[in-house]
C-alpha cells in the first residue's frame, strides 16, 4: 500500500490546514504567536514506526497520546523530545512557574503538555475523520515521558492483534522564539488507512 | 412512575395471575361471541380439530401484545430509574457535572455547582452559559466545546495554562485569589436522537494552588534571608552589610582596626569557558577553602560577586592584613585546585583597612579594597595592593 506523489502532497496539505488549525487555537491560549507546519507526511507498517520517526533511540520523548474508536480504532501519539518540551512550556508559562519546586515543575509541565498535545491532537485527527467521512471517538489525553522504544513498547498500542500502519505526520512548531520538532504518529487499522486511500484517490480526480 | 413501585405489577407472580386474568377472560368472550353469537348468525358449523386451531391461534394472538405491553412497561420503569440513578450520581460527586450543548445551553447541572455558584439547577437548565457568567471570558472553554462536539475529543482545559475557566467567585477568598481555580475537561456525550452534548466536569483545585503558591513565596522569602551562598558556603553580600555595620560600631568603641581584603580570581572567565561550568564551580569552592584556611574563626569569607570574594578581618591592622593577603597569593599559587594543576589558578587583592586614626564608613572601606583590586589588576594582576593611607601607616 504506497501513496504516490502527488497523494503524499495532498494528505500532507491537508495536514498543514489541520495543524495550522491547531497553532491559531494554541496561539490565543498561549498569548503568543505559534506556527505550526507539516514537512512530511508518510505511511509505514507498524513494524517500521519506530525506525520512520528519525528519532535518536537514546533520547528522552515526552507523548500525549489519545486513543480512538469508532468505525476505526487505534491510537494517536505526539511526541515531542523532551528537553525541547519543557523549554517550550517554561517559556510559555514561565513567569507562574518562579518558586515551584522541581516535582511542581514537572507537575506543570506535564500538564501543560497534555492540553497543548490534546489540542493539536484533535486537529490532526479532525483531518483524518474528515477523510474516512467517519466519526471517531477520541479518548482523553495520557502524558508519558521515555526513550522512544519504552515509549512504544509500555503499551501495546497495536489493536487487538490486527495488522496496523502508522500514518506519521512530521510536525515543526515555532513558538517563544523557538523550534522543535515533533512527530505525530496515528496508528490505524490497514482497512482505515485503505478507506482514507480510496478517498484520497477519489478526491484528487475530481480536482 | 412511582404508581408501578407498589402497585398490581410488582413481583412476577401477580404478572402472571394478571395475565392470565385477562387472556383468559378476554378469550372466553371472543369464544363466546364467535361460537353462539358470530356462527349461528352465519349458520355456519366446524369441526372440532379447527377449533382447537382456532383456540390456539387467537390464544397467541391476545397474548403476545399483553406479554409485549408488559415488558415495555418494565422496561421504561427501568430506564426511567436509571437515569434518576445516574442523575442522583452526578449529585454526589466532588465536582461540578454539566451537559451543555453547541449553542451553550445548559441541559444539566448537578449540586456540587449549585452549591458553588448559588445557581439553581432549575434556574441553570435550558439557560446559555453565557447568560449564566455574564463575564464568562474563556475562549479556551468556547473552543474546546466546540472541538469536543464536531471531533469527538475531549479537551483538558489545565490550571496551568488556564487561570480561570468559569468565573466562580469564592465563597472566602484563599490569600490573593478570589475566583475558583479550576480544571476542567470536556468530554462529548451522544444521545439517542445522535445530538452530541459537551459533559464538562470541573474540579476545585483552588486549594492546592494556594497551597503552591504559599509554599513558592515561602522558599523565595528563605532564600532571601539565608545568609549563605550555596556552591562555596561563604556569606552571601547579604550577610556582609548586616555584619559589618554593628561591627564597625564595636571597632569605634574598642578602638580596634578592621581590614578587609577584596579578591577576584585572574581569568576566570577564561578558565569558565576552557574547561566549563563544571570546573570553574569547583574553582570557586576550592578557591574559598584556601581563603577559608588563612582566617581567624573571628573573620568572615563573603561571596561577594560572581568570582570576586571578600574577606573582613577583624582585630586586624594594614601590616596584618597585607601579611595574611600575601599568604593566601602564595596559597593559592601553590595549591593545585582539580582538576587544574598548581599555578593554573591566580588571583589579585585588594586591601584596605579601617583604623581610629583614620575612620570611615562600611562603603567606603569595600570602595577603597576595591579600587586596590583594581589597580592590582591593571598592574598585571596576581599581586596584593594595599591603599595609599594604609601603606603609610605601615612605614
Amino acid at each position: 500500500m504506497e501513496l504516490d506523489e502527488l497523494e503524499r502532497d495532498a494528505l500532507r496539505e491537508l495536514a498543514n490546514v489541520g495543524l495550522s488549525r491547531a497553532a491559531t487555537q494554541l496561539s490565543e491560549l498561549l498569548n503568543d504567536h505559534i506556527e505550526m507546519t507539516v514537512p512530511l507526511v508518510q505511511v509505514v507498517p507498524y513494524d517500521q514506526v519506530t525506525q520512520a520517526l528519525q528519532l535518536d533511540p537514546h533520547a528522552m520523548v515526552a507523548a500525549v497520546w489519545q486513543s480512538f474508536s469508532g468505525q476505526s480504532e487505534g491510537t494517536s501519539i505526539l511526541m515531542f523530545p523532551s528537553e525541547d518540551s519543557k523549554n517550550l512550556v517554561r517559556a510559555l508559562v514561565g513567569p507562574s512557574m518562579l518558586g515551584a519546586g522541581e516535582d511542581d515543575l514537572r507537575g506543570i509541565e506535564h500538564e501543560a503538555m497534555m492540553e497543548i498535545g490534546n489540542i493539536i491532537i484533535t486537529s490532526g485527527m479532525a483531518v483524518i475523520a474528515d477523510m474516512l467521512g467517519q466519526e471517531v471517538r477520541m479518548s482523553l489525553p495520557g502524558y508519558m515521558e521515555g526513550n522512544l522504544p519504552d515509549i512504544m513498547a509500555q503499551r501495546s498500542w497495536d489493536n487487538a492483534g490486527r495488522e496496523m500502519q502508522a500514518i506519521i505526520m512530521f510536525t515543526h512548531l515555532k513558538a517563544a522564539q523557538r523550534e522543535i520538532e515533533g512527530r505525530m504518529v496515528m496508528l490505524m487499522s490497514v482497512d482505515s488507512v485503505q478507506v482514507l486511500f480510496d478517498r484520497l484517490h477519489k478526491l484528487l480526480r475530481s480536482l | 412512575m412511582k404508581r408501578w413501585k407498589s402497585g398490581l405489577f410488582n413481583t412476577p407472580l401477580r404478572i402472571v395471575i394478571a395475565v392470565g386474568v385477562v387472556v383468559f377472560s378476554v378469550e372466553f368472550l371472543f369464544m363466546t361471541l364467535l361460537h353462539d353469537v358470530i356462527m349461528p348468525l352465519m349458520s355456519f358449523t366446524v369441526s372440532d380439530r379447527i377449533w382447537s386451531i382456532i383456540d390456539a391461534v387467537t390464544l397467541v394472538v391476545l397474548v403476545s401484545p399483553v406479554l409485549y405491553f408488559l415488558v415495555f412497561i418494565r422496561m421504561q420503569r427501568d430506564f426511567a430509574e436509571l437515569t434518576q440513578l445516574f442523575a442522583d450520581l452526578t449529585d454526589t460527586l466532588m465536582v461540578g457535572v454539566l451537559l451543555v450543548d453547541t449553542d451553550l445551553r445548559v441541559h444539566r447541572w448537578n449540586q456540587w455547582l449549585e452549591r458553588k455558584t448559588g445557581i439553581s439547577s432549575q434556574q441553570a437548565c435550558g439557560k446559555l452559559l453565557t447568560e449564566l457568567f455574564a463575564d464568562l471570558n474563556s475562549p479556551r472553554l468556547l473552543s474546546a466545546i466546540e472541538l469536543c462536539i464536531k471531533h469527538k475529543s475531549p479537551q483538558l482545559i489545565s490550571q496551568t495554562l488556564n487561570r480561570y475557566v468559569l468565573p466562580i467567585p469564592l465563597v472566602s477568598p484563599m490569600h490573593d485569589l478570589k475566583l475558583m481555580q479550576q480544571q476542567v475537561s470536556v468530554a462529548p456525550l451522544t444521545n439517542s436522537r445522535g445530538e452530541t452534548l459537551a459533559a464538562i466536569s470541573i474540579n476545585d483545585v483552588t486549594e492546592s494552588v494556594a497551597k503552591s503558591s504559599a509554599l513558592a513565596r515561602l522558599a523565595m522569602k528563605m532564600e532571601s534571608q539565608s545568609n549563605r551562598d550555596q556552591l562555596t558556603g561563604a556569606y552571601n553580600r547579604h550577610f556582609l552589610w548586616s555584619w559589618l555595620t554593628p561591627q564597625l560600631k564595636q571597632s569605634v568603641r574598642h578602638s580596634q582596626a578592621l581590614s578587609c581584603l577584596m579578591l577576584d580570581i585572574d581569568y576566570f572567565k577564561r578558565i569558565n569557558d576552557t574547561y566549563g561550568h563544571d570546573v570553574g564551580d569547583a574553582v570557586l569552592r576550592g578557591f574559598a577553602e584556601i581563603l577559608h584556611e588563612q582566617m581567624r574563626d573571628s573573620d568572615i569569607l563573603v561571596r561577594y560577586g560572581g568570582e570576586e570574594f571578600v574577606v573582613l578581618l577583624t582585630h586586624a591592622d594594614a601590616a596584618v592584613a597585607l601579611e595574611i593577603a600575601n599568604r593566601i597569593l602564595d596559597r593559592v599559587r601553590k595549591t593545585a585546585i582539580a582538576p587544574l594543576e598548581a599555578g593554573d589558578v591566580r588571583c589579585s587583592i585588594g586591601v584596605s583597612s579601617w583604623t581610629p586614626e583614620e575612620p570611615c564608613s562600611a562603603e567606603e572601606l569595600l570602595k577603597e579594597a576595591d579600587r586596590c583590586l583594581y589597580h592590582a589588576k591593571h598592574n598585571g594582576r596576581d599581586q596584593v595592593v594595599i591603599d595609599r593611607e594604609s601603606s603609610h601607616s605601615l612605614r
